[in-house]
């Protein structure tokens, strides 16, 4: 239906669908898609957006090698078509109508899900206070960036940071590594205010940020995480 | 059949290579994760042949690695469509396992460290049609790719080759495994499409 | 973690599953409600943990679901042209929520 560039390697792709219901934001979509040939394949994208009746968006991150990323980012066009399975999964969802602190932290295109809950919690008109640490590899492959510094400074509710792993601006307070317990503790709410964490990106982010959140003293029922996979494609 | 998607290709190369029905070729060789990969330290790893009537024949790495090798050049197609042309293995073919050892059963369950089980007909591990491999590419097989050690079965669909092998249990009647409990064929020629039961 | 494999205690390595979320749509397919929250008690260790939380791994002839403390087997689910096939072995329980509701 729609098409819109969003790094030099990922691309948002809004599709329009008979049926949509039951949407939580967080959820996401199994997709197959079929060669001319008969050759099909699935993967699983997690929805970006969904604000409108019966259209969702996907936002891409193309991986190196990948079989099904490419094409979605560099090659389908405007009125191609693919089955789509969901929204699905309850589980890795913002409910809209709490008002727990929600804390979200993503790791490259794990930030995905992530912007989906900040989106619907602007839709819905939510002042849950919610904080966002997002790790990203270098300012270029930052998603939404725009999007997200609008919406943060319009909404003090609504704090956004952002680390950098591999290289920072020039002048960024924080020098380019890894996120860190410390990083953790200062961009987020102590475990005291028993914040809902939500954890996705890549297998090896997900599995440090969450030990990091563990260490800081969250709650195991308090974190809820999704892992992409090793590589994501 | 599903819906195509204008443009999209996949993996695909084209072949020059005769494939078997319904499948693609793969210049790749993707690591599927159907389970966890179990980690064992070949000081502790064991392969062992356990016959109908219970008498046990176990090999250490050591005492593997001492048997007669051999290279394997191979065809390999997966259930999940793809097939890889001309891939190299070194291992001990199960006919040298099978030596000396005394049996009137006619069915295996393969087995894997972590507990993955899958059937075949003795006769199909015979005659040079089958191999404990440790090698892929002149390397040792990883264990992603099911190393130390997996089962070789080339002339069945892969999912028979099973990864971290550590045993043959030979039995007088079939026991369907952890595939083929689940609607998969019992046996799996890809030349005839024997994907699912029934095939 | 490890795992007892009758004579030798294996370790058995989870870092390329997926969250069971991943493995959701698949579960969902053959059950016909949202299967993210199932809660399911592992017959090996008694680990109780929802669907979602489990390890799944979705790259095989079917789809894998382990639990998450001992990564034994807790399900699968295969998509065949004769059906869904469904096997809860290596489960002790499952417990669908009271309004499990239809998958979207």
């Amino acid at each position: 239906m729609d098409a819109r560039r969003e790094t030099a390697s990922a691309r948002t792709l809004v599709f329009s669908v008979p049926s949509w219901t039951g949407y939580l934001s967080g959820q996401h979509v199994d997709v197959r898609l079929t060669a001319e040939s008969g050759y099909s394949t699935e993967r699983s994208f997690s929805v970006a957006a969904a604000d409108e009746a019966r259209c969702f968006e996907l936002t891409v991150q193309r991986v190196p090698d990948g079989e099904v990323s490419p094409y979605l980012v560099e090659e389908m066009a405007i009125g191609d078509q693919m089955e789509v399975r969901g929204p699905i999964g309850g589980w890795f969802a913002w409910p809209p109508e709490t008002p727990d602190p929600i804390l979200l932290v993503g790791g490259g295109s794990g930030v995905v899900p992530l912007m989906a809950m900040i989106r619907e919690r602007g839709h819905v008109g939510s002042s849950a206070p919610f904080r966002l640490v997002y790790s990203a590899r270098s300012v270029d492959e930052v998603l939404y960036r725009d999007e997200l510094a609008d919406r943060s400074a319009t909404d003090d509710r609504l704090i956004v940071d952002q680390v950098y792993t591999r290289s920072a601006p020039e002048g960024y307070g924080r020098p380019p590594s890894r996120i860190s317990q410390m990083d953790l503790a200062d961009l987020s709410w102590a475990a005291g205010s028993a914040p809902r964490c939500y954890v996705c990106g890549p297998n090896g982010f997900v599995e440090s940020a969450s030990q990091l959140l563990l260490a800081l003293g969250h709650a195991p029922a308090r974190i809820r995480t999704e892992r992409f996979g090793p590589t994501g494609d | 059949m599903g819906v195509p998607t204008r443009g999209f290709h996949g993996r695909q190369a084209d072949t020059a290579h005769k494939l078997p029905p319904g499948q693609y070729e793969t210049r790749a060789f993707p690591v599927l994760s159907a389970g966890p990969t179990p980690r064992i330290p070949l000081d502790r790893w064991q392969f062992t042949i356990a016959t109908e009537q219970g008498k046990t024949h176990s090999w250490s790495w050591p005492q593997l690695l001492s048997l007669p090798q051999e290279e394997v050049r191979a065809d390999i197609h997966c259930v999940t469509k793809w097939s890889k042309f001309d891939t190299v293995w070194g291992g001990v073919a199960v006919d040298t396992l099978l030596r000396n050892i005394e049996t009137s059963a006619n069915f295996v369950t393969a087995r894997s460290y972590g507990g993955y089980t899958t059937n075949l007909p003795l006769a199909d591990l015979r005659d040079g049609k089958a191999w404990i491999v440790h090698q892929y590419d002149g390397q040792p097989l990883t264990p992603e790719h099911g190393g130390p050690a997996r089962l070789l079965v080339p002339h069945l669909y892969f999912w028979k080759s099973a990864k971290w092998v550590t045993g043959l249990t030979l039995t007088t009647e079939d026991h369907p495994g952890f595939w083929e409990v689940l609607g998969y064929n019992n046996y799996g020629d890809p030349w005839r499409e024997q994907r699912y039961t029934g095939d | 973690m490890s795992i007892s494999d009758g004579t030798t205690m294996v370790e058995l390595d989870q870092s390329h599953a997926l969250d069971g979320n991943a493995a959701a749509g698949a579960f969902s397919v053959a059950l016909g409600v949202d299967a993210s929250m199932i809660d399911i008690v592992c017959a090996e260790c008694g680990y109780q943990a929802p669907l979602a939380e489990e390890r799944a791994y979705v790259e095989g002839p079917g789809t894998t679901l382990c639990c998450r403390r001992c990564a034994s087997v807790v399900g699968r689910v295969a998509t065949t042209p004769a059906g869904t096939w469904l096997s809860l072995s290596g489960s002790q329980s499952w417990r669908l929520p009271p309004s499990a509701g239809a998958p979207g």
